[in-house]
């Protein structure tokens, strides 16, 4: 119970600061360089790879515990931090044209990779290697892992 | 006959469609402009027309193409037209400026 307050109240946090931090100076002191969006994929890539390591370890508590929200809790800040510049009134563009094709085409390839995801979800579903409301987890942090891997191979590849 | 239009039509698109970089490609002097104006860093540049480093070596090495506006602010920067940085190479790697 403690934890869903917890958690409630950072959700609230993150979402006042939304509203509110892109209209005061103090966005002007925000930056997105591209420490920023190396930091932001590889958290991705670390979360995602953590969240499908704990969700086939403890299947059961992944959610119960909500060890999902936490675990996804850095890349939603990361994400937030991204939406609060790409809302500022001060912001220069936030990513370059190469970091958005980059970003695109990983959607792009993450888009059939999910299908592949729910195939094999379904499989393992239909093997009883997995049961429960787990697959949701799986889903989110396979696809996330997907995602920032791939953005950030194109972006160093291309 | 049948053998020559499938060799020629489908094989060779075929060819084509799996070796991108023989279609027509955007060719540039980047790193030669970069040079020629007291050897400016790849960092610099990227500063000047608000990209990363990685955009400017990814140009440079042709896997890139920029739009019109980041070819304009390049050409702006290094205070020459558009033609003399970029150029389009055709797939007999015949140049067109």
């Amino acid at each position: 119970m403690r934890i869903k307050l917890i958690l409630a109240l950072i959700f609230a946090v993150v979402a006042l600061l939304y509203f509110i931090l892109p209209r005061t100076r103090f966005s002007q002191k925000l930056k997105m360089n591209i420490r920023v969006f190396y930091v932001m994929n590889l958290v991705g890539i670390i979360c995602g790879t953590f969240g499908i390591v704990v969700s086939f370890a403890w299947p059961d508590l992944v959610l119960e515990k909500h060890y999902f929200e936490l675990i996804l809790l850095p890349v939603l800040i990361f994400y937030v931090y991204s939406a609060i510049l790409g809302k500022s009134e001060y912001r220069k563009d936030l990513y370059d044209e190469k970091q958005n094709l980059n970003m695109t085409q990983a959607a792009a390839v993450t888009w059939p990779m999910s299908i592949v995801i729910v195939f094999l979800l379904f499989a393992m579903y239909k093997e009883e290697i997995l049961t429960g409301p787990v697959f949701f987890p799986v889903f989110i942090f396979s696809t996330l892992t997907f995602y920032s891997a791939s953005t950030l191979y194109l972006f160093k590849k291309n | 006959m049948l053998w020559l239009i499938f060799n020629k039509v489908i094989i060779k698109n075929f060819k084509l469609f799996l070796r991108r970089d023989s279609i027509k490609r955007l060719g540039n002097n980047l790193r030669r402009c970069r040079f020629e104006k007291d050897e400016t860093s790849q960092q610099i540049l990227a500063e000047a027309i608000g990209v990363t480093r990685q955009t400017i070596i990814s140009i440079e090495k042709g896997r890139f193409v920029p739009s019109t506006l980041l070819a304009l602010k390049i050409a702006k920067f290094f205070q020459k037209a558009v033609e003399e940085i970029f150029f389009i190479i055709d797939d007999d790697n015949q140049v067109y400026k």
